[in-house]
Order: structure tokens, then sequence, then C-alpha cells
């Protein structure tokens, strides 16, 4: 009788366990719910919301007034030549910001990496352009490109000697025709800190003696970057791409306060020209239809990285 | 041609001294291991026979030629490093093509010196494969592949052994001797292990404070070792001290120590004089008794230590000095009893 009633306890015991027993994937799911729920609740109403405006034509004169267009909004934006030349500025000013972000964040990890005294300041010093606002830093670069007062126009007269009132001339960069790879070099300014502490701590991980494993071996610089110093840096770096790829692609509030799109539309990005099209000229069909050519970029381009790049790093 | 050659070797670091002076003459072909403590100086010495690091003053020959202030690669040596180092993104074979990448051997002797390297060493089947996806061993192997291809005068070795585990590290001593002994290459081994050195060593220089204690062959090193450090360094379990003051009394000289004398051979004597203050004995040279007999010295039994073919007794004085004892399976002894300790005298150092 013990006996049994040993053994029925057991079996009670084993479907408790089993009761609560979870897969590792299952464990995951059920912490990241509260989340994906809060997410679902935060993105669907605004997300299907902007579906249903980019197949409508809104009007306000004699009332605000909608019908259903269809596909119309999507089809007048791949019409327009404004689309297409936002399109282009993007491409230029997300692959400039990125390459600059990158070099310039790879660069001031090697820095810090190397610097040995005053470490602590130069560190904090590189810090400080990521902590700024956007808009803060869009203030400052317009400050430092615009004319008269602006380093561009500073440097030019300087260099030419005109150092007078009467002789001075006025010379913008805001309104150059460098004004794409100006406000790229500014977003790259604001990105490149977090991407160089990112780096530095990879670098941190790379043990001296692989360098003098490469003076053995008689490495020239460069061989020694890319057999000691970047193989370490490759996630980071595959990552930190994707992020200043996508920030950059949605960036509006920099752009719109140092050069406004401008001169004319020469710096107007995709994401400038929805804010345009949607609140200054108000129409919001067709702001909402580029809203998502301009989402399917960005998970297409962040798409293509991870399978021309990322994919293949899984595997060191 | 003579191996290698050390003349006056200083090294500092601002006005902290690493190596304070060293000579040594390595014969073409002897593998030589360097011992000592971390923080000795020994890795040090190794980086400046290398050029990776710059002496302060000396000179530095390998193989007859002056390389003092000679580049690494000028130096005509090959070196493995600490747990083995590669490249972590390449495979063993990149690794191992490395080394030759940029020298001046052509693309068929370098082929012939690697198909070589992976026979002797055996490593085949691993050539695809990064260090990471590679046991210890492999990479050890792999490292020494590399190592060899470069046909170098000297190889230098920065404790390759130690990331190991030490079933792993038994097993490969003997094939890196063995593989040294083929190759007749002059070898500098740094470790702080001394069972690799005793074992692996055709001399072993002891290390110590960035000075040298003792170069020698294993037995001279075991058998007459030239200071307490070194005495108390080589050997496990690690030689006996009994600390008093060495006199000439009547009756021959004795180490005066707090449980009376100890008798002392002449000829210890003669060498030392009353400059001597200890009296090292090895574990297998002391006997124990429950009896006090005269010049024994007494000790309270404070662990014992099965090996299964002998034990390590572990002796207390009254001071709480260490003793350790080396004695039989069926000693019979307890943790706790009170013995008497009589050392073999004629097997005694003085320092």
């Amino acid at each position: 009788m013990a006996s049994r009633a040993e053994a029925r306890i057991q079996n009670e015991a084993k479907l408790a366990l089993k009761r609560i027993e979870l897969s590792n994937r299952q464990f995951a799911m059920l912490l990241a719910l509260p989340v994906i729920l809060f997410l679902v609740m935060v993105m669907a109403y605004p997300m299907g919301y902007a579906i249903w405006l980019s197949m409508q034509e809104v009007s306000f004169f004699g009332g605000f007034r909608t019908s259903f267009v269809g596909i119309e909004n999507y089809r007048e934006a791949l019409y327009s030549d404004n689309f297409w030349w936002s399109v282009r500025v993007t491409v230029q000013f997300v692959s400039v910001s990125v390459v600059l972000a990158m070099l310039i964040g790879l660069g001031l990890a090697l820095l810090m990496h190397r610097v040995r005294r005053g470490r602590a300041l130069l560190g904090t010093i590189i810090i400080l352009p990521w902590s700024m606002s956007l808009y803060g830093a869009g203030v400052m670069w317009q400050y430092l490109a615009r004319g008269q007062s602006g380093v561009a126009s500073s440097l030019i007269n300087r260099m030419l000697g005109r150092t007078t009132p009467d002789t001075a001339v006025e010379y913008s960069l805001i309104s150059s025709e460098q004004i794409v790879n100006l406000l790229a070099l500014g977003n790259a300014w604001n990105l490149a800190p977090l991407v160089a502490f990112f780096l530095l701590a990879n670098l941190k991980t790379i043990p001296e003696r692989l360098y003098d494993l490469a003076r053995v071996d008689r490495l020239n610089i460069w061989q020694r970057f890319l057999n000691v110093t970047l193989p370490p840096l490759q996630y980071t770096l595959f990552v930190f791409t994707t992020i200043t790829l996508i920030l950059s692609m949605k960036l509006l509030d920099f752009i719109f306060v140092m050069s406004a799109g401008g001169p004319g539309d020469a710096s107007a990005t995709l994401t400038f020209r929805l804010f345009d099209l949607a609140f200054r000229q108000s129409n919001y069909g067709l702001s909402a239809a580029i809203s998502f050519y301009l989402l399917f970029l960005i998970i297409g381009s962040a798409l293509a990285l991870f399978f021309f790049w990322g994919r293949r790093l899984e595997d060191t | 041609m003579s191996g290698i050659e050390i003349t006056n070797l200083r090294k500092s670091f601002g006005n902290v001294k690493a190596i304070e002076e060293m000579t040594l003459t390595i014969p073409n072909g002897v593998f030589c291991v360097i011992l000592g403590p971390s923080g000795c100086g020994k890795s040090t010495m190794l980086n400046c026979v290398a050029g990776l690091e710059d002496v302060t003053s000396g000179t530095i020959k390998i193989g007859g030629r002056d390389v003092t202030n000679l580049p690494p690669h000028a130096r005509d040596i090959a070196m493995v490093f600490q747990s083995s180092l590669l490249y972590p993104h390449l495979t063993a074979l990149q690794n191992v093509r490395m080394s030759l990448k940029n020298s001046d051997t052509g693309a068929v002797e370098a082929k012939r010196r690697i198909d070589h390297a992976v026979g002797i060493l055996e490593i085949a089947s691993v050539l695809d494969k990064k260090p990471g996806a590679m046991s210890g061993g492999q990479r050890q192997r792999v490292a020494m592949a590399k190592a060899i291809v470069r046909n170098p005068t000297a190889f230098l070795m920065d404790e390759p052994l130690a990331a190991l585990d030490a079933a792993l590290r038994q097993s490969l001593r003997p094939e890196l001797a063995a593989l040294q002994r083929q190759l007749g290459t002059t070898t500098i081994f740094v470790t702080h292990d001394q069972v690799e050195a005793m074992t692996l060593g055709d001399l072993i220089v002891v290390m110590n404070d960035g000075r040298v204690e003792q170069i020698g062959t294993p037995d001279e090193i075991y058998n007459n070792p030239a200071t307490k450090f070194v005495a108390a360094f080589i050997g496990s379990p690690p030689m006996n001290f009994f600390e008093g003051q060495v006199e000439d009394l009547n009756n021959g000289p004795a180490l005066r120590t707090q449980y009376g004398p100890i008798a002392i051979p002449r000829h210890l004597f003669d060498r030392m004089g009353g400059r001597a203050h200890s009296l090292g004995v090895r574990p297998q040279h002391i006997d124990i008794n429950r009896t006090k007999t005269d010049g024994s010295i007494p000790g309270t039994v404070f662990a014992i230590e099965n090996l299964g073919k002998e034990s390590v007794i572990i002796l207390h004085d009254t001071a709480g000095h260490d003793y350790r004892v080396l004695v039989g399976p069926d000693h019979g002894y307890s943790v706790g009893e009170s013995t008497y300790m009589c050392p073999d005298l004629s097997q005694a150092h003085l320092f």
C-alpha cells in the first residue's frame, strides 16, 4: 500500500514539474510578452491610421473630408520628380553619414585606446557631441556654416586677405552644393562618439601579445590592422553600421534646424519631404504613402546589410 | 656555430630594474629553460632576445650574429607565445602561412616547409579550423608548426603550455622535447613550472628578482643548489630549512637552533663558514621518530597528504614553521601526534 501511495506522490510531482517546465524559447517569449503587447498597443493604431491615410485624398476646403483613392498616392509618388530627388538625397546623406560615423568612430576609438595620459578627460570630451540634442547640434552647425559669421566665410576671407568689412564677402556653406555632405558630417559628428566607445570596448579585448606576434611575423601596419585590430571589431562595426543607417534615414530634426531642406530642395531628404508635404502643404495622403516607401527603404537596406555582411559574421 | 650569447644584459622600465644583469651562453642546439616565479624578469628577458623590448644595455647574439638592435623579424627567431597564441580569425593553415607571408621564402619552398611541418606535427586534420574550434593541444601543435616553418636559428617559447590542463601538459612535454631534439634548434623556454624545467631543459637558468640565481643542468640545480632560493624553488615537495646560527663548537661545527645544536659535516662548514644560517634538507632525507634522539627536532603532525605510493607528513614546530617529510605508505602517524625529525646530514645543504 505504502509503495503505491509513494508512486502516486511521485507521479503527481512529475506532472507538476511537467506543467511548469518551459523551453528557453518559451521562457524568452514569456519575458518579452509584456513589451510586445505594449508595442502592439502603441504602434498598431498610428500604423493602421497611416496605412488608411496613405490611401485617402484629404481635403480641407469646406470642412475636413477624405475620400478613398486606393494606391493613387503611392503611384503619384513614383511619378514625382521630387520624390526621386529626395530618394537620391537620402541615399547620399545616409551613405556619407554612415561611412563618416564609422570612420570617425574607429579613429576616436583607436585614439582613446592608444592614449595613456589624460584618458578620462579625453573620453569625456569625445562623448560630449553624442550627449547633445540634435536640435541643439543643428543650431550650432547652422551658425558655423552660414554666411557672414560662419566659419566658411571667415576662412575664405582670411585666406584671400580680405580682413576689412568692405572687402569681406559672404560665403555660406549652407547654400552650397556641399550641403548634403555637410549635413552628413554633422550627423556623423553626433553619432561617432557612441560608435567609438563600443569599438573601444572591443579593442580592449585584443591580447597585447597578438601585436607582438604580428611583429615577429613582420606584418606591415596595414596587415596588422587587418589581421589583429579589425577582426574583433567586425561584429560591432556591422551592428553600428545598421544602427547609424537606420538613425540617419529617419533623421529629421537636425536637417530641419540646419538647412530646412534647402537651399531650394537641395537637402530635402525623404523625412524632410514627407514632413513638408504633411505639415506645410497638408498633403497627408501623399506624405503617408512616402512614409511607407521610407519604411521599405529602411527595412530593405537593413536586411541587405544583414544578408551581405551580418550573416557571414555569425560563424566566427 | 654558437647558439645564443647574452652578455651583460640589463633592462629597466623607468626606475624599475626588470633585469639587473645577465650573462648567458646557450650552446647550439641546447634546450634552455628559464625558470622563475612571476615577475622575476624571465618574460622580459625573452622579449629582449626576441626584439620585442629594447635592451637598456648589453648585447645579444643569435647564431654568432649581433642582433641587439635588429627588429624581431630580422633576428632569425620563431616565437611561441603563452596559450599558443594564434590569429583568431584565421584558419590553422592561414596562421602557419602568416609566418612566411612577408619573408623572402619562395612559394615552392614555403609549400615544402609547410607540408613538412604539417606532417611532423600531425595537424593535417585541423588545417581548415580556426583557433576557437581547436582543442588546446591542437592549438599548441599549430603554434609549433607556425614556428618551425620559419626554419629559425632559435625558438623562443613563453610558457606555451601554461594554459593547458595538467594531463595534456604531461603528454605534450615529451613531444616538445623530442621535436626539439629532432630539429636540433637552440631553444629558450620560459616557465614558472619547475617540473617543466626539470623535464625539458638541457640547461636551466633560475631567475629571481631580475637576477640569475643559478645556471646548470637539471641535476646540478637539484643536487647542488647555489642559493637558498634555488633550493626552495626546485623540488616537490619543497626543501625544508632549519634556521639558526652556525658555529664551530668543541665537538665540531653545528647549527645552533632553539632546540639545541645540530651537528654539521665538516665539508659543508668549510665551504660556508660562519656566514650560514639555515640548513636545507629535502623531504626524503628526513626520518621521523616518536622518540627523541640526539640532535632531533620536535614537530607536531599538522597534516598528512597521501600520494598513494608515499605520503607527505607536514609538521609544525613550536614557532609554526612548516616541515615536509616524505615517508612510505605504512607510516602509521596521525594528525596531532608529537614526533622528532632526524635530518640526514650527509644530504644537507647550508645557506
